[in-house]
């Protein structure tokens, strides 16, 4: 049973429709980066999925709790940090975090226990006893992110989790997020910074308009290509690659190609052999990651070219 | 502990904020005791200490629970209350009684100085009667204050100035009304103290001959628990909760029967019923969010198990004001002499007006200035009330009247002419607000 299933949700305000038929699921472990421009539907997106709103038609289940039929077990077993939140400023960090324990019922000495164990996950053990007004715009982000997850849910969803923040802050917050995955959250993180989703995301959910583009969740980056370019032009080039078993070519020419290869180091090299016996003029031959940016201008230009998924 | 007022005892509880409310009320009190002569001492503190009450709990309370809400709200962190596993009614003790801690503390300081003068004056049983009446009160009026704020949350309100303002002010009109009714009970209850003081004096209520007093705090009590349940069932739509069809008749019944009960007959009493359950689904009408995506949620799903969901209150309350109207029917009936020009036809004379009035509310809802469509139903509606009758005062057609308005003491032949009226009006702008419907549909699905 997927974590996260979300079969063709409409939701509408008054004047126009907001989410069109979305449609995909989130395995446990799995990091989705919900990404898209302003406007695109990803917070009413999420707030469907924390059954805070109710989408017009479709299903969304969280661990097999259907959001329409009893949201309130939804709300027990997801945690949802909207992109602005609050705090209660006047309260320590200790108490905000029994508070947050003690409402998602979790009491007594376990609420204690829950409340240490995500001041360390959430590095705010030595904070404990300040007040949350003290607290830089890093150390509160994780404040509200320790809130949400202080009773371990099943599901993570995070707006714009790592806005403002500064590099380092960042850096801790891709660290929590990927050690929260480890330990089996299902997560979905919203942005619409592509270069803070990059360290952390399994997969990405492309939406536009209301739509997700594509079936589901994509590929999030992360996959090899190699660059090649030749010292001198040969227009032998794409057909030479195009006979390889094995390879996709993303671009070709008589002057270079970009390329994803199956196979690791070791197709690699066969491939760069296979070329240098052909007599091509081999100049430079690397490899090169795919960033997220890359993912998601690919996923834009499906829709300019093949229509909207 | 409830986990919300416990955080609201961190909150309003501290130390210097106790210590500062002791100080303040015993200088006001010390003051007060020493300034007057030792034959008024009882009777000024007691003064004293129930107008500071008021002052505390009445003013400052209604403020404090009316802003319980919004300013969680304001602050951005309802979405996370929302999403909390507290009950709805655990939320709403929560709030009701944490977020007005620091005023129960100055208010329980000021009973306790009211039972000690009182008791001195009238004896420890009214004392006792006096001290509970207090708190009744006081907890219906922030209970009223918690469920107007909520409602205006509802309709995407309830954050500015002028919204904490409104629940103050509905907060110190319940506080004051309680207060009134709780006042028979005083009276009352230092005529009792005093045996050589005039008989206990009773109530008529639904023919039953009642004592005073303890129906008094007993009508107080019962409003106090409706007042914490309607807040309850706003609280239950904010989480989330599944909706209970029992809620809106309880709402609009309760108050109903206690004041119907007041009425010199069976007709009179069953026609005041009447007239109270339309007056709040009136108020209902106006207050509730008319939400067309709602309305368009609730037609796809018009045969699901989850409609109940998106059923508006005041559709729940057409079918009250219904059934009201026929028990009018029926009082008239069983009532041996009916008060003079009495109809059995009253109640469907004015429910006929009432369905006239829901379909003015949809077809300006329905309109492209949703956000206006509360006070063009409201100006609309004037107009045919007041100005329709005033014209046809004007052409000396006072006996036409029932065409616009109900005639509170017209005969069988004035509300036949309402209810063919009534209905007609209702179904014109009902064809009207359906042709916006289908306006508004498509133009949804142009951009689906």
């Amino acid at each position: 049973m997927s974590m996260i299933e979300v079969e063709d949700v409409v939701y509408d305000y008054p004047t126009k429709r907001a989410l069109r038929g979305v449609r995909f699921v989130a395995e446990r472990g799995q990091v989705l980066a919900l990404v898209g421009p302003n406007g695109a539907g990803k917070t009413t997106l999420l707030r469907c999925l924390a059954a805070l709103d109710r989408p017009f038609s479709g299903r969304v289940r969280i661990d097999g709790v259907d959001t329409q039929d009893d949201p309130r077990r939804v709300h027990e077993k997801v945690g949802y940090l909207p992109d602005f939140f609050g705090l209660y400023d006047e309260l320590t960090v200790e108490q905000n975090l029994i508070y947050a324990a003690n409402a998602r019922r979790v009491t007594g000495a376990k609420a204690r226990e829950a409340v240490q164990r995500t001041a360390a996950h959430v590095g705010l053990e030595d904070r404990l006893k300040s007040r949350a007004s003290e607290l830089s715009r890093g150390l509160r982000q994780r404040l509200a992110i320790g809130q949400t997850i202080v009773h371990e849910p099943a599901a993570l969803l995070l707006d714009e989790p790592a806005a403002g923040l500064d590099p380092e802050a960042r850096r801790s917050l891709s660290d929590l997020i990927t050690g929260l995955a480890k330990g089996g959250m299902a997560i979905i993180v919203s942005s619409h910074i592509l270069a803070e989703l990059e360290d952390y995301s399994t997969a990405m959910l492309v939406m536009r308009d209301g739509a997700l583009i594509g079936d589901g969740p994509v590929a999030a980056g992360g996959a090899v290509r190699v660059r090649i370019a030749l010292a001198r032009a040969d227009q032998r080039l794409p057909n030479a690659l195009a006979a390889q078993v094995g390879l996709k070519i993303e671009t070709a020419d008589a002057s270079g190609a970009l390329i994803s290869l199956d196979g690791g180091v070791e197709a690699n090299a066969a491939l760069l052999r296979a070329l240098v016996v052909d007599n091509f003029l081999v100049a430079s031959f690397a490899e090169e990651r795919v960033s997220l940016e890359d993912a998601y201008l690919a996923a834009q230009k499906t829709i300019t070219s093949g229509g909207r998924a | 502990m409830n986990a919300e007022f416990k955080r609201n005892l961190w909150l309003e509880i501290s130390p210097t904020r106790v210590t500062l409310m002791t100080a303040v009320l015993a200088l006001i009190f010390a003051i007060t005791w020493l300034s007057t002569s030792a034959d008024s001492q009882a009777r000024s503190i007691t003064d004293i200490a129930q107008g500071v009450f008021g002052m505390i709990v009445g003013l400052w309370g209604s403020y404090k629970a009316g802003r319980s809400v919004a300013d969680e709200i304001k602050e951005r962190t309802w979405d996370f209350q929302r999403l909390s596993a507290l009950s709805p009614m655990a939320m709403t003790l929560g709030k009701l009684f944490g977020a007005t801690a620091y005023v129960w503390y100055g208010g329980l300081v000021c009973v306790a100085v009211y039972a000690f003068g009182k008791t001195q004056l009238d004896g420890v049983f009214a004392a006792a009667y006096g001290a509970a009446g207090l708190i009744v009160t006081g907890v219906f009026a922030h209970a009223v204050a918690l469920f107007v704020s909520l409602g205006a949350v509802r309709r995407g309100r309830g954050q500015g100035r002028i919204d904490s303002f409104i629940y103050t002010i509905a907060g110190i009109i319940a506080f004051q009304a309680a207060g009134a009714i709780n006042g028979r009970t005083f009276e009352t209850l230092s005529r009792m103290a005093n045996p050589e003081g005039p008989v206990v004096d009773t109530v008529d209520w639904w023919g039953m001959v009642l004592p005073a007093q303890p129906f008094a705090f007993a009508v107080v009590t019962v409003l106090m628990l409706w007042a914490i349940g309607t807040a309850w069932r706003l609280m239950r739509v904010e989480l989330q909760a599944p909706a209970n069809p029992l809620w809106f008749p309880f709402f609009v019944l309760t108050p109903a029967l206690l004041l119907g009960g007041s009425g010199d007959s069976l007709f009179d009493c069953v026609a005041l019923v009447y007239l109270t359950v339309h007056g709040l689904v009136l108020l209902t009408l106006l207050a509730e969010p008319k939400d067309i995506v709602a309305w368009r949620a609730l037609a796809a799903r018009q045969k699901s198990r989850d409609a109940g969901r998106y059923w508006p209150a005041s559709l729940t309350g057409l079918i009250v004001s219904f059934i009201a109207a026929v028990a009018v029917a029926a009082a008239f009936y069983l009532t041996p002499a009916p008060t003079e020009n009495a109809s059995a036809l009253f109640g469907f004379a004015a429910f006929a007006f009432l369905l006239r009035e829901t379909a003015i509310f949809a077809f300006y809802h329905l309109g492209a200035r949703q956000r206006r469509g509360d006070f063009a139903a409201l100006v609309t509606i004037g107009l045919l009330c007041i100005a329709g009758p005033a014209i046809l005062g004007i052409a000396n057609l006072d006996q036409a009247t029932g065409l616009f308005i109900v005639d509170l003491k017209g005969n069988q032949i004035s509300h036949l002419l309402s209810i063919a009226s009534g209905l007609v009006q209702a179904a014109i702008f009902g064809v009207m607000a359906q042709a916006r419907w289908k306006g508004r549909e498509k133009a949804i699905e142009a951009t689906a």
